[in-house]
């Protein structure tokens, strides 16, 4: 778990909980009181679902599954230096595409607790937040590690493809626990035990990549279904309106998440005790957080155009466009590819550019926030949607 | 045997019609309770105007229409042979009738010569003639246009309870969400309000608010003990609006023991599981021109629940509370009438409470298990309250009663609020397994250590809050009372003041707490809970006050069958909170009208029809954003009491509606708010809240001298959202995800009690079944969405017996079927109810008892030293309660050895 120096701790739970807060339970429905579009809400919702979430989902899984033989190999030959550096490319090529459907947690990726139709299953994926690096070195220390069985009942904290990074990124002998440095004097092969846990925490993310795949594919969970059948025979969505509330609840990782923790958090733009707080970007370890934002920002301009930039599909923008909405339409689209091309500004690791290049990377979070103020306001409004608890309780 | 007196309705009108009643004297005046509201089991049907009616002589600070009761005093001082008054009363009309006999049959020749005497000196006395001692008071006009209710202390007596919610939900409409257990700080709603921490609930002791700062911060942290209460009176409909600032739904006044007449006292000590123990004493005295009365109540136990890792942790509490009361009066036979009252108190509490309960699964596997990290978890407070009360009456007509108030209470608690960076306590154990809770979950557990950076505080380390509050709630108010009488028509005007100024402030602490735990001990003990060395986070440091001048006045005319009872309140409230941290003041100024019509009609003697509605709000508190309003309702009931008092039944069936133009809501702490929000409100738009309440009651008579009270109460009420207001955007915990039509929150469907009781010989068993249905926790349409609580059946049991004259034995059984359910999972968690428990103990009468005469035998629950120790605590007389109890006396002539009222013989 990160150590961050967060000034109020409402904020910073709604780091944990604003991805699961995708309640979809809007109220309305295509057919009683919603607006009648030229787009069914039914249909947009369902094309989001076929066209970018679970083609990107599919990749992921593929990404997944590289991952495990790269760590597999790496857990063959822990002292091979080609071993690691492949298998830190292949959890790269992996975190790229998650990054993205880190925007798309609609449905069984979300919080059993709080999303509809939610199977916890991002959190077993990518839990960056609450990750630990003390807890990591305990399960080193303690080896609980040896088998998915093992490690597969202990807490996200210490698995997952944070904990895979850490594995794979660090290799010092002093443990991360303060309070007990010399923790992993007590293991004998060090280097081994890194590769061996990084091998069975990428097999646990590879079974859950599949299990959400499958989730939503029409022989397993068939979640795509519980879309296409919003206010028909869904037992999880009541109303059209709900699904693609979900798929709007989702787009507000990028307001909440993005702009607030993963930038103005270690920018010490809001929420850091001091000048800024490096120490908490998203990856401590493999320096690649600005690239998180990139793909994360992609994935939101693909669900609000319905694929990328060029493709003719259903999005949102095509709704707002389909009830008059022109204008806000375009203002959205500019600003995510505003937001897109600040991302190239910022020079270097953000840990870094929050001292070096600070300019850039507020300039950044502000093009985020803007984009998020249409989002959370006329955008949600002239689409009759709800917003998310977190983003409603959230007062700027 | 004692004799059994039977009085029908008929011949119970035909007594008051030959009543030529006056204004009560000053002798029976003075009362500082109100007067008595229609008991539970028997508010009067109305009679006639025209009829003979007792004249008013309400208390000042009494509701309109009180009437301080003429038994309230003791029979007359200068009559040591008098019998007591405690006797059942007979209700007919508004009149109550309270009559006794010694040792013989009922004579209405006695009666006849009472009323003589009544007429001739002109009001309704107190008289004693031979055996036979006769009160006529009037029952409050006012009140019996709406639903009213009493609880009196031979009722509080048999329910040998300590926790108010058993007491509170005897009364349809009442609803009482547990959180301890033992009642410190019930969260009292009724007809639908939110009941967290009965913030919309006007709370009064003797009519004094008790509420710490009621208008700038109304969240009750302070309940008084039940121990030392000898009366509960909860007002619903138009009733409210003479009660201020909530009106909304109803208000709750308690009743304290008044100094007796004569000397007298009891001491009351029990000792049960968990090491409960329960100790009682009062003891006071009095002449013509003063007495006193001195109290203590003290209440302890270690707690039924058991901490992880700390299983011989003190979980329970330490109460008490401590009164002083005396009074100076003028000649009682005087035109002009004086009686200067002071009263003192002090009272502590020191439990080892925590707002933390268990996730579900915890909960099933052991309901009375305790976290780890809730070890230090500590509640904290003493107060201090003072009230300088002064009487004056003007012959018959005019009473003015004006109070002088000041209650000061300080409160420190120390409680497990969240950790430093997580989700809130209440997901975590929504969801303790899910993978975002469950590292969280771990900690709170104590299965890991909280993570641990010499540089920082981390993320899941706990955070304790000390939430340190000094509240202050001072006033001064006047009522008077005129009241006139005429052939055709009577009259009553009540007008009452009150200016009164609160103030809290807040000094709220954050301290950082680690489960510290070696990562591979095995050792369970080695858990603890270690300070994290950081300083402390001031979280909150403001000062709210409140200036409030608060006015009403109800007129009662009645004619014929009709009785029309207009009221009006207004209250002008300036609010202001200073934040210190912020360096910000704000303040607002809110000024409302509050109207209120109450309609009675009485279709037959023995049954009465009643129509109400009035004007419900709440204030603001102070520093809430410009866009919040006071909740504001418009609330209506309609119903109709029947009652037979030759087979002691009485039936109340009423239906309400409250149309909730602004449900306001608030983030407390003891609702599971995040400390940020803590204290904010918010809009939650307009709400329907509807339901049916019955009450009916009957004591059966039964061979030999035996009586089997049985009693039910049903509440039926179902509330939605009509149209949320700016939905998503309520902060209040339970409301985030509120939409139109949505079911609202702590508000069951269904609750029942019913309770069969045996009495005579000296012994009486009652047994009670208290049904709570299950209740959302969130707002939600459907129950598949909803977090619901369970249901809830409980059992208690009581029995005592007579042993001597002055001493009583008890023993009582709470929860006897040890329900283990959920009984609410705010502010943090599943809390259950308390288990079964059982106590014995004794009570002892200190007063003098009269000599024994010769009877068959029989005693009743009017001889026994504890209708002794509790008779000449009956502000307002039993002969207008019609408790079971007193009932009970009525029918059947008390005892031979029966202690008068006042102690006196």
């Amino acid at each position: 778990m990160k150590t961050m120096h967060l000034p109020t701790r409402s904020r910073r739970a709604s780091l944990v909980l604003t991805p699961l807060l995708v309640t979809g339970m809007a109220c309305g429905d295509g057919s009683t009181g919603t607006p009648i579009d030229p787009i069914p809400r039914r249909q947009l919702a369902t094309d989001l679902a076929t066209n970018v979430l679970v083609p990107t989902l599919d990749t992921f899984v593929q990404r997944a599954t590289e991952l495990e033989a790269a760590l597999a190999a790496y857990d063959a030959a822990p002292t091979d230096t080609a071993a690691r550096d492949a298998a830190r490319q292949a959890w790269t090529a992996a975190i790229d595409v998650w990054q993205r459907l880190e925007v798309m947690q609609v449905g069984p990726a979300g919080a059993s607790a709080t999303v509809a139709g939610g199977l916890d299953l991002r959190f077993e994926i990518y839990a960056w937040e609450l990750h630990n690096s003390c807890r990591v070195d305990g399960v080193l220390a303690g080896g609980t590690y040896v088998d998915t069985a093992t490690l597969g009942v202990q807490p996200v904290d210490r698995r997952g493809l944070a904990t895979i990074e850490d594995l794979l990124y660090y290799d010092g002998t002093t443990s991360r626990c303060a309070g007990n440095p010399t923790l992993l004097s007590t293991v004998v092969d060090l280097g081994q035990a890194r590769a061996s846990y990084a091998h069975v925490a990428g097999t646990l993310v590879r079974e859950r990549a599949e299990q959400l795949r499958d989730a939503w594919a029409a022989s397993g969970g068939d979640f795509l279904a519980e879309v296409s059948n919003a206010g028909l025979t869904s037992t999880v969505y009541d109303t059209a309106q709900a699904a693609l509330n979900a798929f709007s609840d989702a787009l507000f990782y990028v307001y909440e998440e993005v702009a607030d923790f993963k930038l103005a958090l270690p920018a010490g733009i809001a929420g850091c005790a001091a000048a800024t707080c490096p120490g908490d970007v998203e990856s401590t370890f493999a320096g690649r957080s600005i690239e998180h934002v990139r793909n994360n920002l992609l994935a939101f301009q693909q669900l609000f155009l319905g694929a990328a930039p060029g493709t003719d599909a259903n999005g949102f923008d095509d709704l707002l466009v389909s009830i008059g909405q022109e204008q806000l339409a375009t203002t959205m689209t500019n600003q995510i590819a505003s937001a897109i091309t600040l991302i190239d500004a910022v020079d270097g690791p953000l840990e870094q550019a929050v001292n070096d290049d600070a300019a850039d990377v507020a300039a950044l979070y502000q093009a985020i926030r803007d984009l998020g103020t249409n989002l959370k306001t006329t955008f949600v409004e002239v689409l009759d949607l709800q917003l998310p608890s977190a983003a409603a309780g959230d007062n700027d | 045997m004692a004799p059994h007196v039977t009085r029908s309705p008929s011949a119970l009108l035909s007594l008051l019609l030959a009543l030529a009643v006056g204004p009560a004297s000053r002798a029976q005046a003075p009362s500082d309770t109100p007067a008595q509201a229609p008991p539970v089991d028997a508010p009067a049907p109305v009679p006639p105007a025209g009829e003979p009616t007792a004249p008013p002589s309400a208390a000042p600070d009494a509701a309109p229409g009180a009437t301080p009761d003429a038994s309230d005093d003791a029979p007359l001082p200068t009559d040591p042979d008098a019998t007591p008054p405690d006797e059942g009363p007979v209700e007919a009309d508004q009149d109550t009738i309270d009559a006794a006999a010694e040792d013989a049959e009922f004579d209405e020749s006695l009666l006849d010569a009472v009323l003589e005497e009544e007429e001739r000196s002109g009001g309704p006395q107190r008289l004693r003639l031979g055996p036979v001692t006769v009160s006529v008071r009037r029952v409050d006009v006012f009140r019996e246009g709406g639903s009213v209710a009493t609880i009196e202390e031979e009722e509080l007596r048999q329910l040998r309870t300590d926790d108010p919610t058993a007491v509170l939900q005897r009364v349809p409409g009442v609803y009482v969400r547990t959180e301890d257990g033992y009642g410190l700080r019930p969260n009292v709603g009724l007809r639908g309000t939110n009941p967290d921490r009965s913030s919309r609930m006007t709370l009064m002791e003797d009519s004094v608010l008790f509420g710490p700062a009621p208008y700038s911060a109304p969240a009750a942290y302070y309940f008084p003990l039940m121990l030392r209460m000898t009366g509960v009176e909860v007002f619903k409909g138009p009733a409210a609006i003479l009660y201020g600032p909530a009106t909304v739904a109803g208000a709750i006044n308690l009743r304290t023991r008044e100094v007796p007449d004569g000397s007298d006292g009891a001491i009351d000590l029990g000792y049960g599981t968990y090491r409960n123990r329960r100790m009682h004493l009062w003891y006071g005295a009095s002449n013509r021109w003063g007495g006193f009365v001195v109290e203590g109540a003290d209440l302890a136990t270690t707690g039924f629940k058991e901490i992880d890792f700390a299983d011989d942790a003190d979980t329970g509490f330490h109460r008490g509370e401590y009164t002083l009361r005396g009074h100076l009066q003028t000649d009682e036979d005087a035109e002009r009438f004086h009686r200067v009252e002071l009263r003192l108190g002090t009272s502590f509490e020191d439990s080892h409470e925590t707002y933390v309960g268990l996730s579900d699964a915890d909960f099933r596997e052991d309901p009375y298990r305790r976290y780890v990290a809730t070890a230090n978890d500590r509640m904290r407070w003493r107060r201090y309250s003072v009230a300088l009360r002064h009487r004056y009456a003007l012959g018959r007509e005019l009473e003015i009663e004006t109070a002088l108030y000041r209650n000061d209470l300080h409160r420190v608690w120390d409680r497990i609020d969240g950790f430093a960076n997580g989700p809130a306590l209440f997901d975590v154990l929504n969801a303790p397994e899910s993978p975002a809770m469950q590292p969280f979950y771990r900690v709170l557990t104590g299965q890991e250590a909280s993570s641990y950076d010499p540089t920082m505080r981390t993320d899941d380390t706990l955070m304790q809050a000390r939430n340190d509050r000094t509240y202050v709630s001072q006033g001064a108010q006047t009522r008077v009372v005129f009241d006139r009488r005429g052939e055709r028509a009577n009259h009553r005007l009540e007008v009452g003041v009150r200016l009164h100024y609160d103030s809290i402030a807040r000094d709220h602490t954050l301290h950082g707490l680690r489960v510290d735990r070696p990562l591979t001990a095995t050792d369970p003990d080695a858990v603890q809970l270690v300070r994290d060395g950081f300083a402390p986070e001031q979280e909150t440091l403001n000062r709210a006050r409140s200036l409030a001048f608060a006015a009403h006045a109800s007129y009662a005319f009645e004619r014929a069958n009709l009785r029309v009872l207009p009221g009006l309140r207004t209250e002008v409230i300036r609010g202001e909170l200073e934040d210190e941290l912020a360096d910000t003041r704000a303040s607002n100024l809110q000024t409302v009208v509050l109207p209120g019509l109450g309609l009675q009609y009485t279709i037959r003697p023995w049954l009465a029809a009643f129509a109400g509605v009035h004007r419900g709000f709440a204030p603001v508190a102070p520093g809430q954003s410009g866009d919040v309003r006071p909740e504001s309702t418009v609330s209506y009931e309609l119903g109709g009491r029947v009652q037979d008092d030759a087979r002691e039944l009485y039936v109340e069936l009423s239906g309400f509606f409250n149309d909730y133009r602004n449900l306001l809501l608030a983030c407390g702490g003891s609702s599971g708010c995040a400390a940020a929000s803590l204290d904010s409100q918010f809009n939650a738009g307009s709400a329907n809240v509807g339901g049916v309440e019955l009450l009916y009651s009957q004591r059966i008579g039964l061979p030999h001298g035996w009586k089997l009270p049985v009693r039910v109460a049903y509440t039926y009420t179902l509330g939605r959202f009509r149209d949320v207001a700016d939905p998503g955007s309520i902060g209040a915990p339970g409301y985030q995800d509120a939409r139109d039509g949505d079911e609202l929150p702590y508000v069951p469907r269904h609750q029942a009690q019913a309770q069969l009781g045996l009495e005579g010989h000296g012994a009486e068993v009652t047994l009670r079944f208290a049904y709570v249905g299950t209740m959302r926790e969130n707002a939600t349409a459907d129950d598949d969405d909803a977090l619901l609580t369970d249901d809830a059946f409980l059992l208690d049991a009581g029995a005592s017996y007579e042993v001597t004259r002055r001493i009583r034995l008890y023993v009582r059984g709470e929860n006897l079927l040890n329900q283990q359910v959920v009984a609410s999972r705010r502010p943090f968690g599943a809390r259950p109810v308390r288990p079964l428990t059982a106590m014995a103990g004794v009570q002892i009468a200190l007063g003098a008892l009269s000599e024994p005469t010769t009877s068959a035998g029989t005693t009743d629950a009017g001889s026994t030293p504890e209708a002794e120790s509790t008779s000449d605590a009956r502000p307002t007389s039993g002969t207008e309660s019609t408790s079971d109890d007193e009932r009970s006396q009525e029918a059947e002539a008390p005892a031979p050895d029966s202690t008068p009222a006042n102690g006196q013989r």
